[in-house]
């Protein structure tokens, strides 16, 4: 396992470079005027309308959300690892009802098992390493035979290099799902999101 | 093109948020209204825009931004405070460290026989605490103590040979006084060690504070924040950082710098996808991930590591 993390001393220097423009205040920021926004978008031609980026983000996936955070390389895996299972529950909770209103979370039942288990297999082990470390390492597990997988409860992800394919079972005993698997390592996360909702759906 | 990669769709909401929460605490024990705030750091965004009619990089813009809401802030407060002559005016209501403020247009006011307004008796109960606090933290005795609180005290009113002005009157907020007079008593309180041990061992060799401060060529001004050896890093803002160690990192370093740590508004997988980004660092696109996170992680921290010496140094 390479160390690619920073000195220990860079810590310090880290966090003085995020606070200048990341408070830990609650404060009542108002937004970019409309005014500026439109003007640095006509003068840059870079940034989106607050309301894009509000739809685009609120287009991207949950799950493609949290993979970035994984890569951030101040957030840490066991915090990751915690999210992602949020996530996941979050995803494969199944809604009561769809007309039921989505603010009112009392009443709503719990259902037998909320997590995925994403298991990697038939990648070399550098590979594997790597997708594993992007995901998160403690949400993935790599096995060298998945014989008898899916074998948790609840919802299982395998990412199978070696048919080059991922698998979606809602259960251990439901039938696969099956997408490919995207040939860029990075998009691996985003393909996982969309077995996550697919999952969800069912 | 200025810039390496276009990972940051959302730099500018994240940048308008960090200029309204500096014009809004320029100093520690300063407040201004979110109104004013806003109103300022809309000026800024203006100014800036008038000013880069192409976009510069997103670390030349936010230091420019964050500088000119930490300056503007606080001559708009100095300004209001003369003008409806109320020192209290902007000063944040839930800081507690003295009762309220001196007017400082008052203690800045020269007479013939130099500052002798009567707002000066209110100045030492409001620094001696902070005075005592750092030289007793420094090792120095109650009686030493006292001496080098009382010669910082009255060399904030000195003026000094190279521009005829006193410390007091670099200052624009009162809220500023202690922050300069903390760091002044920091430099004393070395002079002091330095003049025991030289005493001790080889009389009259070392430099006085007087001797640095007043000569004729390269006077030092040890009020100034960045002489300081031992200043505390956790005070700068990214705007001084960026001031002190801009020529430091070439403009790829302080990019990857800037957008992971300091906007963090693009992630480390993200920058691996980003094609320039990858050309820069001499990858190219079907290297694997790991191999680009090492890369770039290498690159990441070799930027780290001089704007530290920078910092340091």
């Amino acid at each position: 396992m390479k160390n690619n993390s920073p000195a220990p001393d860079h810590e310090e220097l880290k966090a003085l470079l995020a606070k200048s423009f990341h408070s830990e205040e609650a404060e009542n920021v108002p937004a970019l005027p409309e005014t500026l926004r439109d003007r640095i978008r006509g003068q840059y031609g870079q940034t989106r309308a607050q309301g894009q980026a509000e739809t685009a983000a609120l287009s991207e996936s949950l799950f493609a959300k949290i993979a970035r955070l994984f890569t951030q390389p101040q957030f840490s895996g066991a915090a990751a690892a915690i999210v992602l299972i949020a996530v996941a529950a979050f995803l494969l909770v199944p809604t009561k009802d769809d007309s039921t209103n989505s603010n009112d979370f009392r009443g709503l039942e719990t259902p037998s098992s909320t997590t995925a288990t994403i298991i990697l297999y038939g990648f070399d082990s550098e590979n594997a390493s790597s997708i594993k470390e992007l995901l998160d390492p403690k949400a993935a597990e790599i096995l060298q035979n998945i014989a008898g997988e899916p074998s948790a409860e609840g919802a299982t992800i395998i990412i199978d290099g070696k048919a080059r394919e991922i698998q979606g079972y809602t259960s251990r005993d439901a039938e696969p799902i099956i997408i490919a698997l995207p040939e860029s390592e990075a998009k691996i996360a985003d393909a996982i999101a969309k077995m996550l909702e697919t999952l969800k759906g069912k | 093109m200025n810039r390496a990669g276009e990972p940051d769709t959302e730099f500018f909401e994240i940048l308008w948020r960090a200029t309204f929460r500096r014009a809004k605490r320029p100093v520690e024990g300063v407040l201004l209204s979110d109104e004013a705030a806003t109103n300022l750091a809309g000026k800024i965004f203006e100014n800036l825009l008038d000013r880069y009619r192409q976009r510069p990089t997103d670390a030349e813009f936010s230091a420019e931004a964050m500088e000119g809401a930490h300056d503007h802030a606080r001559h708009n407060v100095s300004a209001d405070r003369t003008s409806q002559s109320d020192p209290q005016l902007c000063h944040d209501p839930s800081d507690t460290r003295y009762e309220k403020n001196l007017d400082l247009d008052r203690l800045k006011k020269k007479g013939r026989e130099g500052f002798s307004d009567r707002e000066w008796n209110g100045l030492d109960p409001i620094l001696r605490p902070f005075g005592f606090h750092t030289l007793l933290r420094k090792g120095l005795g109650n009686h030493d103590a006292e001496d080098v609180y009382l010669e910082t005290f009255a060399e904030l009113a000195r003026e000094r040979a190279k521009d005829g002005t006193a410390p007091i009157e670099s200052i624009v907020v009162f809220e500023e006084v202690i922050p300069l007079f903390s760091k002044m008593v920091q430099f004393r309180a070395i002079d002091w060690r330095r003049k025991q041990s030289s005493l001790k061992n080889q009389p009259n060799t070392q430099s006085s504070y007087e001797d640095l401060t007043e000569r004729e060529d390269g006077a030092m001004q040890f009020e100034d924040k960045s002489s300081d050896p031992d200043r505390d890093l956790g005070q700068l803002s990214f705007d001084e950082i960026y001031r002190q160690c801009g020529e430091t990192l070439n403009e790829m370093e302080w990019h990857l710098v800037f957008t992971v740590y300091v906007s963090q508004s693009a992630t480390m997988g993200e920058l691996c996808a980003d094609e320039d980004i990858l050309l820069k660092l001499g990858l190219e696109t079907n290297h694997s991930i790991s191999k680009k996170r090492r890369i770039l992680n290498e690159a990441l921290e070799g930027a780290l590591e001089k704007l530290q010496k920078c910092l340091i140094t």
